[in-house]
């Protein structure tokens, strides 16, 4: 296997809140997954089914149309399945937590921070006059 | 049950009503003397036991024709009831002896007695004896047909006796039943029977139900409709072209061979050649079949391989969807969050607030070179890595692609064989990157794969060495597109020379390399300086940066390392129209304002930016910072905005129209000391800019809206286009009269002449005047 795909799902399982990432071929077998086996089989079950139910209401709205993504929002978790003909990909993240609500309010403040923090005021030149060359 | 051969039949003999016995003779022989073991049975015939065989089988005759219906009616009309039909006697006649039979009582028996007591005793001497010759002789017609079958069977008989000798015995014991009616005088009487009748019990029906392994099952789901058939009908349509352009001639002829099928045997011959065919045909069919499936159907690890192997796109694409969750926060402030702070402030400052920080791993100590948003895709940028340390020179380089749509990770990252010092991405072409090295070479990215540039997407031709930079490329820049279409840039170096290279179209997929081109040197405006063997060496400039105007396709800037920066044009190399002595220290950003054409911006670690007319040696706005000033730039927005990096890592963005004297916003941007941002850059489309300091960190910052104030006309309504440069052009004209002397204005300066010996008034210092 490619070293490039297996560091892009090493570095897609490192992102925050990242359950698992499971690959399935076109017969929705799972081929690769970080998750255990049951589960993951149980997702590639669903998926499978999810997957080609929306294409078809996808082709079926618009036939030059298809479908290239899928972001199911659940109560729990967050869904991406990014499918293709050959394959699809399923990530499963916890999308919200609360430290991150902290940190932008941290790099917000940080921003309204540093107006008051000006170390240094520049100096002011105002226009000055031209001198013209003699 | 049905009858064996063992079993004699009667001769169609006796009438009516009659019992046959099984013949006397049953036992090796039968009825016409053959052995038993000669007969042939046909396989299907039952095979009954011995006892079976020897069952007596009763047949009858009856004279009443059952088919005959019973108690017919007719309608008779005259007394309108049903009557009674009486039919008359229907009585088939199937078969008529004359009896030889006599009665005892009867006349003419007298005259038979002797001979009659003869023939009844033979048949006895037949069974108990064995047959010869005499007696057969002695016999009437019956014996005369042994006689025929006898010579077969009489060798056969005689090692048989034992078995001959029970048949006897089962054939008199069962005389001997007959016998007891009989007189001692024996008269066979065919009348003299006993009919025996027997129920048989009825085999009962038994049902015999057995449970057999149940066949493996398996639910299979799957939707269908007609595109999914569609599809799958043309997939295989497309994977058996062959199959079909071969398999049909023979398809046409067999027909016609099975119409001649019959007329001789050459054709028959040539038809089973071609049934032949058929069958090779079909095995190729199948054969190439397996193969056209096996790719889809590769096993095991190998297909988990090559799904993964194609798998990367998607994987690209779920990255960055999982990015997207995770900088959630950052991607709304980036939408939708606009400081509200800033109506409330009366100086219109505003501020700026970070958004997503870059880092690559693998470029943790390089400093950030250069940064070039892409015009096209406003969310895509290229960096280049490589080191202006002149102590610790980083010997290798880097040149990534990012994407704001995935900060964790670059889209596209290129090895460079010596520290990268500029990058610019194509305005036009998204996939072109030229990119200036230290060592003086430049190199084209393609970052579009195709069939020669699979993996690599990376074009570096090495150019020849009298041609290229003979010093580290500080800058490179594309130019408009030749008249072929041929795309174009200039790089600038420190060996004072502008070379413009040209990328052929042909060269892009992967053959030929660059052509490159002097445009001019950077002489110095110096007299010659004496060299140590009499000889005159004339000093030029070290070529820092470089700046295209964005409307004239000829001229641009040059800022160099001695602080001058000349203004140059593409068509003639050797003249300058004007040389500008601009900073005491290396020039680090000389940039063209993007609405006026005339005014351009600069700055250097000398503390100051300085804003200039062209048309005018003397900068129109020096700002002095006290602090080195490493890059500026200008808004893409406004004519009057840019925003500079200083050395301590602080942000300063200026609109001169709000305020020219302060900077409306001055933010620390990077946290540690020690860490220098050198360089900055605005989004085209977005109101970020983007920051990379020298340990190859870049962050983006999100101007609030007092640092982009958009022109509005009297309706509220944002200007566009035409208008809206119209109005820039003004505003900025309107800052520059205020500085100009009216004299200036009506009167345009002369611009020194062409050439490096000019030498510009009052030693060039600009002079800042406090009020």
């Amino acid at each position: 296997m490619s070293n490039e795909v297996e560091d892009a799902i090493k570095r897609i399982c490192a992102h925050k809140g990242v359950v698992g990432l499971i690959v399935i071929n076109y017969e929705g077998i799972p081929i690769k997954s970080t998750v255990d086996n049951a589960l993951s089989v149980l997702y590639a079950a669903q998926v499978q089914q999810l997957v080609d139910k929306s294409r078809t209401m996808i082709k079926e709205l618009d036939g030059n149309n298809d479908l290239s993504f899928i972001r199911l929002r659940t109560k729990k978790h967050e869904v991406l399945v990014a499918p293709d003909k050959d394959y699809a990909l399923i990530v499963i993240q916890n999308p919200v937590e609360t430290s991150q609500l902290a940190s932008r309010e941290s790099r917000r403040s940080f921003s309204l921070l540093r107006i008051f923090h000006r170390v240094l005021q520049p100096y002011v030149h105002p226009p000055r006059a031209v001198i013209v060359a003699s | 049950m049905s009858f064996n051969k063992n079993n004699p039949k009667a001769a169609g003999g006796g009438s009516g009503k009659g019992v046959k016995k099984r013949g006397k003779r049953g036992g090796e022989e039968d009825y016409y003397g053959r052995s038993n073991k000669d007969l042939i049975k046909p396989h299907e015939q039952e095979k009954l036991s011995e006892a079976a065989l020897k069952e007596e089988i009763i047949r009858s005759l009856t004279a009443i024709d059952p088919l005959k219906p019973k108690n017919l009616v007719v309608w008779d009309y005259n007394e309108s009831t049903f009557v009674p039909y009486i039919q008359p006697e229907q009585t088939v006649t199937l078969f008529s002896l004359e009896s030889e039979l006599l009665f005892k009582e009867s006349d003419e028996i007298a005259a038979f007695k002797g001979e009659l007591i003869d023939d009844i005793e033979d048949p006895e001497e037949d069974e108990t004896d064995k047959p010869d010759e005499k007696v057969k002789k002695q016999k009437g017609g019956r014996s005369s047909v042994d006689s025929k079958g006898e010579p077969e069977s009489a060798v056969k008989e005689e090692p048989k006796p034992a078995e001959e000798g029970e048949g006897e015995e089962q054939d008199q014991g069962e005389d001997g039943e007959s016998k007891p009616g009989d007189k001692p005088k024996k008269l066979l009487n065919q009348f003299n029977f006993c009919e025996r009748a027997s129920q048989t019990y009825n085999n009962p029906h038994r049902d015999k139900i057995s449970q057999t392994q149940p066949p493996p099952q398996s639910s299979h789901k799957d939707y269908c409709n007609q595109w999914i058939i569609y599809d799958a009908y043309s997939k295989d349509k497309d994977n058996a072209p062959k199959v079909s352009t071969k398999l049909e001639p023979v398809e046409a002829e067999v027909p016609g061979g099975d119409e001649q099928g019959q007329e001789n045997e050459e054709k028959e011959k040539e038809k089973t050649k071609k049934l032949k065919k058929e069958k090779e045909g079909g095995k190729l069919v199948e054969k190439e079949r397996v193969k056209m499936r096996k790719p889809s159907v590769v096993e095991g690890q190998a297909a988990v391989d090559l799904a993964l192997l194609k798998a990367s796109e998607g994987l690209r694409m779920i990255e960055r969807m999982v990015t997207q969750n995770v900088y959630e926060d950052v991607l709304e402030d980036f939408m939708y969050f606009e400081d509200a702070s800033d109506e409330y402030r009366d100086t219109g400052e505003g501020t700026v607030l970070p958004l997503w920080k870059f880092a690559y791993d693998k470029a943790k100590k390089m400093h950030v070179t250069g940064i070039s948003w892409s015009n096209s895709t406003p969310d895509m940028f290229a960096v280049s890595y490589g080191s202006f340390s002149f102590v610790h020179p980083v010997l290798d380089g880097m040149v990534v692609i990012y994407s704001l749509r995935n900060p964790s990770y670059p889209e596209q990252a290129w090895l460079a064989p010596k520290g990268a010092m500029s990058v610019d991405i194509h305005p036009q072409k998204n996939c072109l990157v030229a990119v200036g090295l230290y060592d003086g070479n430049v190199a084209i990215l393609n970052l579009k794969k195709n069939e020669q540039n699979e993996a690599k997407t990376i074009i570096l031709r090495n150019i020849p060495t009298e041609i290229k930079h003979r010093a580290s490329v500080w800058s490179v820049r594309w130019g408009a597109d030749d008249f072929d279409g041929n795309p174009n840039f200039y790089s600038a170096g420190m060996d004072g020379r502008i070379i413009h290279w040209t990328v052929g179209i042909q060269d892009l997929q992967g053959l030929g390399g660059l052509n490159g081109t002097e445009v001019s040197t950077l002489h110095l405006p110096l007299p010659p300086v004496q060299g140590p063997d009499g000889t005159t060496y004339k000093l030029f400039g070290c070529a820092r940066c470089l700046a295209f105007h964005p409307k004239e396709k000829t001229t641009f800037l040059v800022g160099t390392a001695e602080g001058n920066i000349f203004r140059c044009s593409s068509l003639y190399g050797s003249r300058f129209p004007q040389i500008y002595n601009a900073h005491f220290l290396p020039v680090a950003t000389v940039q063209w304002n993007h609405f006026h054409p005339e005014v351009f911006i600069s700055c250097s670690e000398d503390w100051t930016i300085k804003i200039w007319d062209r048309r005018d040696p003397e900068p129109m706005y020096v700002f002095e910072i006290g602090l080195p000033i490493l890059d500026v730039c200008w808004a893409p927005y406004s004519s009057t905005v840019f925003a500079g990096v200083t050395d301590e890592g602080k942000v300063l963005v200026y609109d001169l129209n709000i305020n020219k004297d302060k900077p409306i916003c001055v933010q620390q941007v990077v946290t540690k000391k020690k860490v220098h941002p050198h360089r900055l850059s605005f989004n085209p489309h977005y109101p970020i800019i983007i920051i990379g300091d020298d340990r190859g960190h870049l962050t983006t910052l999100k101007l609030s809206p007092n640092l982009r104030i958009l022109p509005r006309d009297t309706r509220n309504i944002f200007l566009e286009g035409e208008q809206k440069t119209s109005f820039e052009i003004n505003k900025m004209a309107k800052l520059l009269s205020l500085v100009r002397d009216p004299e200036s204005i009506t009167n345009p300066k002369v611009i020194p002449g062409p050439g490096g010996d000019v030498v510009t008034p009052s030693s060039g210092k600009p002079v800042i005047n406090h009020i």
